[in-house]
């Protein structure tokens, strides 16, 4: 019994889970994207942000505060195009733990600052702080960037044309994931047989 | 050749194919991990030498034009020949503050330029957000400008400035041997920087420009703030040369319509 409802779950949640992937993908590329132009026109203020964490020594906030943004464009750039999705993915929630462990650090020792997530940053006004819409917003990108993570088989992904040609025939198991999906594998068992 | 012989030849066959598909399996799943980290270090290796490039800071070296002490006390640096219709900047600054230390690195000899070349007047507004640290440099930087040496106190408080977390900031030590270093170093100095003489001028001017800022942007006043013809300028300007540049010519070309 039991068996059969899993099945009647799994099997249009499997069938959804590359679009699923993919809308993943899209909204981390957009809002990392987002992040990375905002903070790129003005790299001294990129490193002002970095540096009113008071968490790092002042060369390693300068090279954050210049790094940083390029790190996120080029995240973006990856899950757009959907290449090394599980990388970026792994990268991105990475990115997001620190922001969220580096906001919480802010607020338990007493600062006011604008966390510079999308561009702005550095000293604010005790009652201008936003550390908790700041920190929840951030779980939720870290919560779309870990179902890439664990579910990187997706439509419309350079990953899946890179590995399309084997898919088939090793049971997708490049992308770490178990079955090709429906459109990400290519039948290529022929190959094989030829 | 023998049944047997023609079916192991088909298995090595086979088999050889299999390795073969095995070995572009794991080519391709290579790729898939050094192509990102490839793209991702190229990216951020170029970014960071970039931005280095881009974030050098401005300075002036000719002749910083006659500053004048309002009756407000702010400190107005105008070139003759300046007119009514020459820009005007207005510079909020706290000498404690990181930020303006900041701004005074990237575009400090800009505004001087931008004075004596009569492409904008500028006006220095002393104001204190951090705390007393504040108060004593904003209140001593007013001190320097009743001797007319607002502007060499100025740069050498910024030359100098204390870290922000933790310390004592600047002292009245500290503040009276910066003065001495700009070459005032009578007994009236001294007793205004001991006395905090502008401490409510300071304040005061911080309470107004607080609340103006507060009405006409919805948002909390911080320091570096810079108003351009009464318009605050975005971070995003004041941080970056080319845009603080661009934001003034614009502004010029505004004023010869």
């Amino acid at each position: 019994m039991s068996s059969v409802s899993h099945a009647a779950v799994s099997i249009p949640l499997r069938r959804a889970q590359p679009w699923l992937t993919t809308a993943a993908r899209v909204a981390l590329a957009v809002v990392l994207g987002w992040a990375g132009l905002a903070k790129i026109s003005s790299p001294a203020m990129s490193v002002l942000s970095v540096r009113a964490y008071q968490v790092l020594p002042e060369g390693a906030a300068t090279v954050v505060g210049y790094g940083l943004p390029f790190l996120e464009l080029a995240l973006a750039a990856l899950l757009l195009a959907g290449l090394g999705t599980r990388l970026a993915a792994v990268s991105g929630a990475v990115l997001f733990t620190v922001f969220i462990a580096g906001i919480a650090s802010v607020w338990a020792r007493g600062l006011s600052i604008d966390c510079g997530c999308f561009g702005g940053g550095g000293q604010v006004d005790p009652e201008d702080t936003r550390y908790l819409q700041e920190i929840l917003r951030d779980i939720g990108f870290l919560a779309l960037a870990a179902w890439v993570a664990v579910w990187p088989r997706s439509r419309f992904a350079l990953d899946g044309a890179v590995n399309g040609a084997v898919n088939g025939a090793v049971n997708g198991a490049a992308n770490g994931d178990d079955g090709g999906g429906p459109g990400t594998t290519t039948d290529d068992d022929s190959e094989g047989e030829r | 050749m023998s049944k047997a012989a023609r079916r192991s030849a088909r298995e090595r066959l086979r088999e050889e194919q299999r390795r073969q598909a095995e070995r572009q399996r794991r080519r391709r799943r290579l790729l898939l991990i050094v192509a990102p980290i490839a793209v991702i270090v190229l990216v951020v290796g170029a970014g960071v030498a970039v931005q280095a490039l881009r974030n050098r800071g401005s300075e002036f070296e000719g002749r910083t034009p006659p500053a004048t002490l309002l009756d407000n006390g702010s400190i107005k640096l105008a070139a003759q020949g300046a007119t009514a219709s020459t820009p005007v900047i207005d510079v909020y600054e706290d000498f404690q503050c990181p930020a303006c230390k900041e701004f005074e690195r990237i575009n400090g000899g800009r505004l001087k330029e931008l004075a004596a070349e009569r492409k904008a007047v500028v006006v220095y507004h002393p104001v204190a957000i951090i705390d007393e640290r504040s108060i004593r440099s904003g209140s001593a930087a007013r001190c320097a400008a009743d001797a007319g040496k607002f502007i060499e106190y100025h740069d050498i408080l910024y030359g100098n400035q204390p870290p922000e977390a933790g310390g004592q900031g600047f002292t009245a030590e500290d503040l009276k041997r910066y003065g001495a270093q700009a070459g005032l170093k009578g007994e009236k100095f001294a007793q205004c920087v001991e006395s905090v003489r502008y401490r409510q001028e300071v304040l005061q001017r911080t309470q107004q420009i607080s609340t103006r800022y507060q009405q006409q942007t919805g948002q909390g006043f911080s320091t570096p703030t810079v108003y351009l013809n009464d318009q605050p300028l975005d971070s995003g300007v004041l941080f970056s040369a080319d845009a603080f540049d661009n934001a003034v010519q614009e502004a010029t070309k505004e004023e010869k319509k």
